[in-house]
């Protein structure tokens, strides 16, 4: 099985406190894989320094055999490596369908992008039925299949989502991890960091758990859901 | 009478209006208050003025080369000193300040350069067809000014409206993360405004120089705090209201001037725009501005 991404030692520091201490993990194509851990564990940093807005003190991070270490923000994206942020970090100023245009902003294929915008549309109809209004009515369920949608547009090779299920009623929890699934089904690579442990794990091929800027445990997402250290610091049994 | 008075007013309201613009584009998209803005404006008009009396450069030439020479003067202010303050993520008041320091650099240096007397365009390169319409007698100079002015800021308001750099000005607007996490390239979109604000900056300037014959070293501070004024009338950030605001200072200006007191025409603006921010504090078109991470 081939790797998309591959990290080594990673590690970064918020000006003294460093949150991530060397991290090594690597992402299977065409594969979930899940990273789960508490709050303030370092998940989130692990994926702003994957997506380049935070600069790691040290390590390296591979993707699709490049070492992308070093590069700007939009070239990532450019490269198909696409993050979802925490908190859905849509636009509210701008309309459901603005938004998803401006998903494509690094696409060079401009003609297939109105398919791209059909296949998001399929894949959430509740996004063409609300196309021309401000993203910020939208529900939280609504806003959070948007920041999907939006991160599909830019025609990913591999999506990072940070926390998807945060702060979203549980059956709306369920139909957003089905959908990660169909797309998963269809060939994108995902990554998942989720403080939803068990959600996250069922739909993961692997995982890893990371604690206080470590990563403690690795293994497949099912043996994981029965490993007594997970069942127990966070499934609560 | 009124109807003259209203197309004075027009032409020093668009001009408000062009200049406002490109000060209200660069704290919307890089939440910075560029006080440069008005030097910017003032180098406009003395690029201008040099074209034209040492080169002999038609007027549209001149206005071009105003353009240009702002603009690149806005870009170098992003550059060499605003970038480096938001790689150490300097607090807001420090850029501000720091684009004072350049405001009193770019005067003194002119003052240096060109002598603190008023500068005019030769009267032969102006153009002086005018003609009445009823009783209002109408320079084509203002209708060229009001033209200009307006065209311009069609031009950038559909540009933000409908297209794709548009959109992406917006979304760094409202957070430069989700911008970033979407691939545009934020720095690069930095220096564009930074550009294109003090290219409008410069063209308002040639405008005003033109409109008045009248260019000094001192010109761009004035206008820098009615600048100030009209964004925060408008609401800070927002394009329609930068136009909105600038007319209404520019009729405020005029008409209290004609019809009160022509040394308090400022005083009278001034203190009408107190009173609309007393109403509305955040202004006409503004909302409570509120930036994500």
């Amino acid at each position: 099985m081939s790797v998309i991404l591959r990290v080594h030692d990673l590690a970064v520091s918020y000006g003294h406190i460093e949150a991530v201490k060397g991290l090594t993990f690597h992402l299977d194509s065409g594969e979930i894989t899940a990273l789960v851990g508490a709050n303030g564990a370092g998940k989130s940093t692990t994926l702003l320094a994957l997506s380049g807005l935070l600069k790691p003190g040290r390590g390296r991070i591979e993707f699709e055999g490049e070492d992308i270490t070093h590069l700007p923000p939009h070239q990532r994206v450019a490269r198909g490596l696409v993050q979802v942020a925490e908190g859905r970090a849509i636009l509210t100023t701008l309309t459901v369908a603005e938004n998803l245009q401006l998903g494509a902003y690094t696409r060079t294929d401009k003609a297939r992008i109105s398919a791209s915008l059909e296949e998001v549309y399929h894949l959430f109809p509740r996004l063409k039925d609300r196309a021309g209004q401000f993203a910020g009515n939208l529900s939280g369920g609504e806003q959070q299949m948007l920041a999907i949608g939006r991160a599909l547009m830019a025609k990913p090779r591999l999506l990072l989502l940070d926390e998807p299920s945060m702060g979203l009623a549980p059956l709306m929890v369920q139909e957003i991890f089905r959908t990660l699934v169909q797309i998963n089904q269809g060939g994108l690579s995902v990554m998942l960091v989720e403080q939803n442990v068990k959600q996250a794990l069922k739909i993961a091929r692997h995982g890893y758990v990371i604690e206080t800027g470590h990563i403690v445990l690795t293994d497949s997402g099912d043996n994981l859901l029965r490993n007594p250290k997970v069942l127990e610091a966070y499934l609560g049994t | 009478m009124l109807e003259q008075q209203l197309l004075n007013a027009l032409t020093l309201g668009s001009v408000y209006a062009l200049f406002a613009l490109g000060f209200t584009l660069v704290f919307g998209v890089l939440a910075v208050i560029n006080l440069s803005h008005g030097a910017v404006f003032m180098v406009g008009s003395y690029v201008a003025l040099a074209l034209v009396t040492q080169l002999d450069a038609p007027l549209w030439a001149a206005m071009l080369g105003a353009a240009l020479a702002s603009g690149g003067l806005g870009l170098l202010v992003d550059v060499l000193i605003l970038k480096p303050l938001r790689v150490r993520n300097a607090p807001h008041l420090i850029p501000m300040i720091a684009t004072i320091g350049v405001a009193i650099m770019v005067t003194s240096s002119s003052q240096g350069l060109f002598g603190a007397e008023i500068r005019r365009f030769p009267e032969e390169t102006l153009p002086a067809a005018d003609f009445m319409v009823g009783a209002v007698h109408v320079r084509v100079l203002e209708i060229a000014i009001v033209a200009i002015a307006f065209l311009l800021m069609a031009v950038l308001f559909i540009t933000l409206k409908r297209t794709q750099l548009g959109r992406a000005l917006r979304a760094i607007a409202e957070s430069p993360k989700a911008a970033y996490l979407m691939g545009i390239n934020v720095e690069g979109l930095f220096h564009v405004t930074s550009f294109v604000a003090a290219a409008l900056g410069g063209i308002a300037g040639v405008l005003i120089g033109l409109d008045f014959n009248a260019i000094t070293p001192q010109m761009g501070q004035p206008i820098l705090h009615k600048g100030i004024a009209v964004i925060i009338l408008g609401g800070m950030g927002d394009i329609r209201g930068a136009l909105i605001g600038g007319l209404f200072l520019g009729f405020a200006e005029v008409i209290s001037k004609a019809y009160l007191s022509s040394q308090m025409g400022d005083a009278v603006a001034f203190g009408l725009l107190f009173l609309i921010l007393l109403v509305r504090p955040s202004g006409l078109f503004g909302r409570v501005l509120e930036r994500k991470a």
